[in-house]
């Protein structure tokens, strides 16, 4: 029988929202940019992050980027729509995202997919891509900075696509499991159907990330709190009577997906290399 | 004696916009009648300074130089401040200064501190920057009476206030600890009380030295962000009797200002616990004999072997 960690995962809400409000001012103010700019795709971690940084920098300071691709579910049009509206945000764009990606696919150069799953995967990735591109055009022209949405649970897993939604400026969600988003969300009044439906990526209809990931993420986030924060053995955990397939799954994916949450590696050549031995923070100066 | 706690944000590595912002206090707290003023660890730097650690040192002698130009001449002020020392022989420190503007208009270095307990683990990497000092001692300053000068992980290691507490012409100790600190918010769980795990446990122990100690202390926190560490204010003035003075929120600039009434509270903390140092010093002296003859000839056997 599988012991409970859930009570683990349960966060001091708002204790959570203060020192990320916190973190958002504190970090825009000494980059010196007033505006933030994300992406909304309907689903939970967008929408949270879009809240605190309403609530961090005011509404008029918060640019949302709806970017629907044609196969998109409707529902995460109408709930992107959903929270900017109850944000009552300045600035809003739905920007189609169909053409630029069927262009290149469609594009006699562009390699055919081998297979269904990497025509999925890869056309999943270019549509986070051309969203990141998009992003960081208008972050340009309104001066606002991109903050990432990717949580945790994300990261750990590696479930997200490198230079896609995994790039930002700062990410203020990375250091919440998914169950601690819910909570979060929900403290935050995030609306409640964007909190109660079943997390997707929607890169496609019908995806669901738990379908894909193997397992609830309640069952997933006890996993990693124990590996990760409460630095358990795999034995360990396994003794705890998680299911050892899962367990491997979990540290299987932190470790391949290690080269997602790291800048580009450079080979050292000279006395003094960048990210080796010349070591600043990223706040230098500021 | 009047005191302020500045619960404030450093830029980093810019050396010269936070003296101007120390400079500002200081010359507002000597118009304001200010006995005593205390910045947090580091404060003429920010913290996360990595490479820019070297870049950064001075020498104690020019930081004085630059506060002997900037301040008031007419009004005497105490002050700490945190900043990267530089010593002659190259090696830097990471420091906390005690100053003191006399009626003259002169200033003097009455302590400096070089932080002895470098903490290098999980997010901390400062023994990859700074040496360590390795004294620990009480001194006195002409408002606040013999005092002791910690640097946050300092206080965390019990020799160092245990040497405090001795370290008196009569081994009576300090009356009053001064700290100085960069602490980090972690702990979102629920598992712990109240707030931040990292301020209730700086609390719980601030309280139990003043009371161990019979002293004054005044702890004073950082608030602000560094590339995502989130610094949680939360500065403390405590009695001797364990009274909490003035305690600053969490993660917000603040002031801590508070009236202390030295005497009176050293007394009645003082009749509360009697504490009998010159006892504690032999038993001490004794005990430390005994571990280092062991350690010595464990030593030894290693060697042999």
């Amino acid at each position: 029988m599988t012991t409970d960690f859930l009570s683990q995962l349960n966060i001091k809400t708002e204790l959570t929202r203060d020192l990320l409000t916190t973190f958002i001012r504190g970090e825009m103010d000494r980059i010196g940019i007033k505006k933030a700019i994300l992406g909304l795709s309907g689903g939970l971690d967008s929408a949270l992050c879009a809240y605190l940084a309403a609530e961090a920098l005011g509404k008029e300071n918060v640019i949302l980027v709806s970017m629907p691709y044609r196969m998109s579910s409707k529902e995460s049009v109408e709930h992107a729509r959903l929270a900017a509206t109850s944000l009552d945000v300045t600035t809003y764009y739905e920007i189609d995202i169909s053409q630029q990606v069927d262009a290149y696919f469609a594009s006699e150069t562009t390699p055919e997919p081998s297979s269904e799953s990497q025509r999925q995967n890869r056309q999943g990735n270019k549509m986070a891509r051309e969203r990141m591109s998009i992003l960081y055009d208008l972050s340009y022209h309104h001066n606002a900075l991109v903050l990432g949405t990717s949580n945790k649970s994300e990261l750990l897993l590696g479930y997200g696509t490198i230079f896609g939604d995994l790039a930002s400026a700062i990410n203020p969600l990375g250091d919440l499991y998914k169950t601690q988003v819910f909570q979060l969300s929900e403290f935050m009044g995030v609306p409640e159907p964007i909190c109660t439906k079943p997390p997707s990526a929607d890169l496609w209809e019908g995806q669901s990330d738990e379908h894909e990931l193997g397992a609830s993420y309640a069952m997933l986030d006890q996993i990693l709190i124990l590996l990760v924060d409460m630095r358990c053995t795999r034995g360990e955990v396994i003794g705890y009577g998680f299911e050892e397939s899962l367990v491997d799954m979990c540290l299987n994916r932190m470790r391949t997906n290690q080269f997602k949450r790291l800048p580009p590696v450079i080979a050292k050549l000279s006395q003094r290399t960048i990210g080796k031995d010349f070591r600043y923070s990223r706040d230098w100066g500021t | 004696m009047r005191i302020q706690l500045i619960q404030s944000a450093a830029v980093l590595g810019h050396f010269g916009k936070n003296l101007t912002q120390h400079l500002k206090i200081l010359t507002t707290a000597q118009q304001n009648g200010i006995d005593l003023v205390i910045f947090p660890e580091l404060s003429l730097t920010g913290y996360l300074l990595r490479d820019l650690t070297e870049e950064i040192a001075i020498s104690p002698e020019t930081l004085q130089t630059f506060f002997q130009q900037g301040l008031n001449k007419e009004q005497p002020i105490e002050f700490v401040v945190g900043y990267v020392e530089q010593s002659p022989s190259h090696r830097v420190y990471n420091s906390a200064a005690h100053f003191s503007l006399d009626d003259e208009g002169n200033l003097h270095l009455i302590h400096n501190h070089r932080k002895v307990n470098l903490p290098t683990y999980g997010m901390f990497d400062e023994n990859r920057y700074f040496y360590a000092g390795m004294h620990v001692h009480a001194y006195d300053s002409p408002k606040l009476g013999r005092c002791g000068l910690l640097i946050c992980e300092d206080m965390w290691h019990l020799a160092n206030p245990l040497m405090l507490s001795l370290d008196g012409p009569e081994l009576e100790g300090i009356d009053c600890l001064i700290a100085i600190s960069n602490s980090p918010a972690r702990g979102i769980t629920e598992s712990g009380k109240g707030g931040l795990p990292n301020i209730d446990f700086w609390h719980a122990t601030c309280l139990t030295y003043a009371q161990l100690l019979n002293c004054h202390v005044l702890h004073c926190q950082r608030v602000g962000v560094e590339d995502g560490f989130i610094f949680s204010g939360g500065s403390l003035i405590t009695a001797p009797d364990g009274t909490i003075e003035a305690v600053a929120p969490m993660l917000k600039e603040h002031i801590l200002e508070a009236e202390l009434e030295l005497e009176p509270a050293l007394r009645r903390g003082r009749q509360r616990f009697k504490g009998r140092s010159a006892d504690d010093f032999l038993r001490l002296r004794h005990g430390l004999d005994v571990l280092s003859n062991q350690w010595l000839n464990t030593m030894d056997k290693n060697h042999d072997n």
